[in-house]
């Protein structure tokens, strides 16, 4: 005998926070603030931004609470508005000339590494950091959404409204290129 | 180590590396930041709740209209048309009014005895 799906327990927040109960728009802030800041910030590599692009989703969040309806889990829908906003930003003709300009200076402070920059581990995450920047916006978006996230192809394809098999395509292309990008440090050569 | 493997080798090591790509701590106002903000934006519409309110009901409501309407026009009243069977009547309770009449105009001319 089929039973009704199980709403998510972010979802039954949301839905409450729909019905006018601010209390849960706390618990929801609460508890994905920090994976959002994050998914974000490892997006456009800008904590400032992260941060505005955050709040931003947030905001999108509740004014939307009124035509929420659970027909997904909370996390994906949450995901597939920080993913545009993500995308809108770094498509956004003016922060690919401020990122221009900030990868410049990362590059002027490289040929003049200060103490800190010199140490084994920065270099390391400099160039993690830099081979995820590489990546196209989508599969980087999948990318962060699987490894940091832990979220499953369908929850991704939900986030960037794609199928399953185009989301393992993504993820393909996207950790071959990162293994491309960073066998040397695989390898241990630093 | 066969292709297979390496492969393997290599994947775990790739998603290791990627732990080390920390995300900075969230500022500690973040939440007052947001509130501020939707403290300043003004309430949803009086119209934009009635109508999130009232949107599940509008295929009710619709149902019940179509059901009230098919009622209506299966179950409508007899027209008020006079049917062959009326004329008839009518016709002969004229007929017998009319020989009333003369019966009564016939016993007011008889003289009297």
């Amino acid at each position: 005998m089929g039973s009704a799906p199980a709403i998510d327990f972010d979802a039954q927040l949301m839905l409450r926070v729909r019905e006018g109960d601010e209390s849960c728009f706390h618990t929801l802030l609460d508890r994905h603030r920090n994976s959002l800041v994050h998914f974000l910030y490892r997006m456009v590599q800008d904590a400032g931004a992260a941060e505005d692009l955050a709040q931003e989703v947030f905001l999108r969040i509740y004014r939307s609470r009124t035509k929420y309806e659970a027909s997904a889990k909370f996390t994906t829908w949450m995901f597939r508005i920080a993913t545009h906003t993500a995308l809108n930003w770094l498509r956004d003709e003016k922060h690919t000339r401020r990122q221009t300009d900030l990868e410049a200076q990362r590059e002027v402070a490289d040929r003049h590494p200060s103490t800190e920059q010199r140490l084994v581990n920065g270099v390391r995450v400099a160039e993690i950091r830099t081979a995820i920047r590489n990546l196209p916006e989508k599969q980087r978006a999948a990318v962060l959404m699987h490894k940091y996230e832990g979220m499953d192809y369908a929850q991704i394809s939900g986030a960037l409204e794609c199928s399953e098999s185009a989301v393992k395509s993504l993820l393909f292309r996207a950790y071959e290129s990162l293994r491309a990008q960073l066998a040397h440090l695989i390898r241990g050569d630093i | 180590m066969n292709d297979s493997d390496k492969q393997q080798f290599e994947q775990q090591a790739i998603l290791q590396l990627l732990d080390e790509f920390e995300a900075p701590p969230v500022s500690l106002d973040f939440n007052r930041r947001l509130w501020q903000t939707l403290e300043a934006a003004p309430p949803p519409s009086f119209f934009g709740l009635a109508k999130t309110w009232l949107k599940p009901a509008i295929p009710l409501a619709v149902l019940t209209a179509l059901v009230v309407a098919g009622f209506a026009f299966d179950h409508h009243p007899a027209s008020p048309g006079v049917t062959t069977l009326d004329a008839d009547r009518m016709e002969r309770t004229l007929d017998d009014i009319q020989l009333l009449g003369q019966f009564e105009t016939n016993q007011e001319g008889v003289p009297a005895v």
